[in-house]
């Protein structure tokens, strides 16, 4: 092929595109750049992935847009543009080719920037978030810097205790909470029902919690007894304490706690027959559990 | 103004009449970004001022913090909420949030600055677990009864193996509906946007108690935005989506059914899966919109709906404003009613780099600053404060004021007199959307109107347009680019896209 014919068939191949190119560059403004950026991932990809993946592919590029899919694994779905006609995106995509050219992607590097807030390292610490193992009403609790528990606000009960150090709740808060918070320590504990010996059908109902030193006093209503429920460290360092103060309950109340293969069960209110707390008497509607670490 | 004029008419080549060489909103208006306490995701899910004059704002992980502008000192007043999108003052020591999981009432019982009381004042909604189930409001009216609205999961995620509440067996049975490996092969039954669990797609109404919940309302996809407006009505932004053509705002009734059918499953007696409802009987049942904002020229992603107060933003008293996330904009928007029907007329507001976006949340204060609070959650938006003010009368607010529709067009009222020489190029276009299950709509019936000549009343502040065809039930753009004050502004918002719901 001579060189001036090549010369022409470049310059009809550069020519539309530049011309759409300078159009794209509004309709981008209005229609893309809130979630693609030139250089970098943002909500979606950039201009110059965008321009790898489509620079050959109009009609694809068009296509897509129409009818995004889900591609990646934790990024939203684009939404369809199916409001923005054929002809515009061609400009659009006229503008990604010509103003990506040459250009140099910046890596952008996933990582939590508030991780080392005040208010996420302070221990005792109150966090509810999408936790694993318990009810989308979850809440973590940091009693100390090395005691957590999950109580689930949904069925009203502790759900498990773990040691080490509290939650990462990154994957839920770099997006839009799709993902659960990881617990960042080792289980010792999981109780599968409440230790109140209420009916299984009995409705439970979250009432709130109460702050008293940075820990949580939560209320709440099983079947018609009203119950408050508090879990602090203990003092020594070796687990935790839970305190219950009951409304409502009928006399002779004995509370079934689950077996725990690294915990054990004390308390001075009332005396234990295996897994079965009796309350003295005096102590049935006021009284304290110890979990302790087996030595 | 006079010598810009000159200006731009030496330089015609450079300088095309449609771009404004600056931005004429910074002009008006001043933005001034408030730093956010260091460490602190800056991502504000709600925001309102405490009788102090002090801000109170929720924000991404939960925090809730007061902002005094006095001094610009901020102080924790709570922690540990989740995903909080709502705020609203009861009084100095008492807030209300809405969370993921729940109404939440925060009291400082001891007066120290710190709440120490969280009540749960309303928790009996459902939960999927799935990531787009938000809370939304709360919005109070005046009699003190509370409107929150519930947010539909969206076919991004499935549900997860515990709930709240209970579940509803009109649809995909629920196992298949798990999260997991199987899902891109269930997501499309279950709907874009689905509600499986109670109230998903319902804005609900309590008691002033908080003891009695009623069921006010349905048809909603993602309602991030709830608020009363100065005559009182209650407004509800819809984001564009399935079933949703483009983004909306709602006058909401008790009773009311406003599009999307996922939440139908809810209604008492109804016994079909959502997508089984033929979309005729659901054009029967379902209230057409107040306003439908064009997407992607007016808003993607509108969301609170904040009235202006009087004596803040000049002529715009009374009006209401909606923020909105995608766009550096919000949308101002101006109710007309024609035989007993709430419609409006929607234009941008403060379209300024200096705004920017994500505009989620929103609070004018009596020093006369406008505050907008700011998000994104990994979707188009921003984050941080930004505060607004006005710079006065001397400045201008050459605006459009009200637009009325008539039988063979519109009046347009203006906040400032016209100069009729620049009406001439008053263009209208309408189009409309379809209403179905896919997600947004192409702009249908899209058609150029032929107008008559504009023409001004004597003292310039109203102008009649009138169109060849009189107006139907369509989406109406008036373009006002080329319309100038007789000082020679610009208009400060120049697209109106007013939404004929009912034709006069």
């Amino acid at each position: 092929m001579p060189r001036s014919t090549r010369l022409t068939l470049l310059l009809a191949l550069l020519l539309p595109t530049a011309a759409g190119a300078q159009q794209g560059e509004p309709l981008y403004q209005v229609f893309c750049a809130s979630c693609h950026m030139a250089d970098r991932f943002h909500v979606g990809p950039s201009l110059i992935e965008i321009g790898k993946l489509y620079g050959q592919k109009p009609d694809e590029f068009v296509a897509w847009c129409h009818a995004p899919k889900q591609k990646r694994k934790g990024v939203i779905q684009m939404p369809s543009m199916a409001h923005v006609d054929k002809p515009k995106l061609l400009q659009i995509h006229g503008w990604i080719v010509s103003s990506t050219k040459g250009k140099k992607e910046v890596e952008v590097k996933g990582l939590d920037g508030f991780r080392a807030s005040p208010s996420m390292r302070r221990r005792p610490l109150v966090q509810r978030i999408f936790m694993p193992d318990a009810g989308p009403a979850a809440i973590a609790v940091a009693a100390n810097d090395e005691w957590h528990f999950c109580w689930d606000a949904g069925p009203c009960r502790l759900r498990y205790v773990w040691k080490g150090d509290f939650i990462d709740g990154w994957s839920v808060w770099r997006g839009n909470g799709d993902a659960y918070a990881k617990v960042r320590g080792q289980v010792v504990l999981r109780e599968k029902r409440t230790p109140l010996p209420v009916a299984a059908d009995a409705k439970a109902r979250f009432l709130g919690y109460r702050m008293k030193d940075g820990l949580p006093t939560f209320h709440y209503l099983l079947g018609e007894v009203n119950v408050s429920e508090r879990i602090t460290p203990l003092l020594d360092g070796w687990g935790l304490k839970r305190r219950f103060e009951l409304k409502g309950a009928p006399a002779g109340w004995k509370l079934t706690l689950t077996a725990a293969e690294k915990m054990m069960y004390t308390s001075e209110d009332g005396t234990f027959e295996g897994l079965v707390f009796t309350p003295s008497k005096g102590k049935e509607r006021a009284f304290t559990i110890v979990m302790e670490e087996k030595e | 103004m006079r010598s810009c004029f000159f200006l731009a008419a030496l330089a015609p080549v450079v300088v095309s009449q449609d771009q404004p060489a600056q931005d004429p909103w910074a002009d008006a208006f001043t933005f001034e970004r408030v730093a956010i306490p260091p460490g602190v995701d800056p991502q504000i899910g709600g925001i309102d001022e405490m009788p102090s004059g002090k801000l109170a704002m929720c924000f991404h992980r939960g925090e809730v913090f007061t902002y005094d502008p006095a001094d610009g000192s901020w102080a924790l007043f709570a922690e540990g909420l989740h995903e909080p999108l709502g705020l609203l003052v009861e009084d100095e020591r008492s807030v209300l949030v809405m969370q993921r999981c729940e109404l939440t009432r925060l009291v400082d019982q001891d007066g120290d600055g710190r709440a120490d009381d969280y009540q749960s004042l309303y928790n009996t909604f459902g939960m999927s677990g799935n990531y787009h189930e938000f809370g939304f409001g709360p919005a109070r009216d005046g009699e003190g009864y509370l409107y929150v609205a519930l947010g539909t999961a969206s076919n991004g995620a499935g549900v997860r193996p515990e709930i709240r509440g209970a579940w509803s067996d009109l649809g995909v049975e629920r196992e298949r509906m798990l999260s997991g490996k199987g899902w891109g092969k269930v997501k499309v039954a279950a709907g874009r946007m689905y509600s499986r669990v109670p109230w998903r797609g319902w804005v609900m109404r309590l008691s002033p108690d908080g003891k009695e919940v009623t069921p006010f309302a349905s048809g909603f996809r993602t309602p991030d935005g709830i608020g009363f407006d100065a005559e009182g009505r209650l407004l509800v932004a819809d984001n564009q989506g399935d079933w949703l053509g483009t983004s909306k705002v709602h006058h909401v009734r008790e009773g009311g059914f406003y599009g999307h059918p996922a939440s139908l499953v809810w209604r008492e007696g109804w016994d079909r899966a959502a997508l089984d409802v033929p979309v005729e009987e659901l054009e029967g049942l379902r209230t057409p919109a107040m306003a439908l904002l064009p997407q992607g020229e007016i808003a993607n992603s509108p969301t609170q709906p904040v009235p202006v107060p009087a004596g803040v933003f000049g002529p715009l008293a009374g009006q209401t404003l909606i923020g909105e996330m995608n766009q550096q904009s919000l949308v101002r928007l101006l109710p007309d009613c024609v035989g007993g029907i709430s419609q409006a007329a929607a234009v941008p507001f403060l379209r300024s780099e200096q705004l920017g976006r994500g505009n989620h949340r929103m609070v004018f204060t009596e020093d006369g600053s406008l505050w907008v609070a700011k998000t994104h959650l990994s979707w188009a938006g921003s984050d941080g404060l930004v505060r607004v003010r006005w710079k006065g009368p001397e400045h201008g607010l050459f605006a459009v004021a009200n637009v009325q529709l008539q039988a063979n067009g519109f009046n347009l009222a203006f906040t400032e007199p016209v100069d009729q020489a620049s009406l001439q190029k008053i263009t209208v276009r309408s189009h409309s959307y379809r209403y179905h299950r896919a997600y947004g709509s192409p702009k249908v019936d899209e058609r150029q109107e032929t107008t008559g000549e504009p023409t001004p009343d004597a003292k310039g502040l109203s102008v009649r347009v009138q169109l060849a065809a009189p107006p139907t039930a369509q989406v109406y753009t008036i373009d006002l680019s080329t319309v100038r004050s007789r000082t020679g502004r610009r208009v400060l918002g120049d697209k109106v896209y007013y939404t004929v719901v009912v034709p006069r």
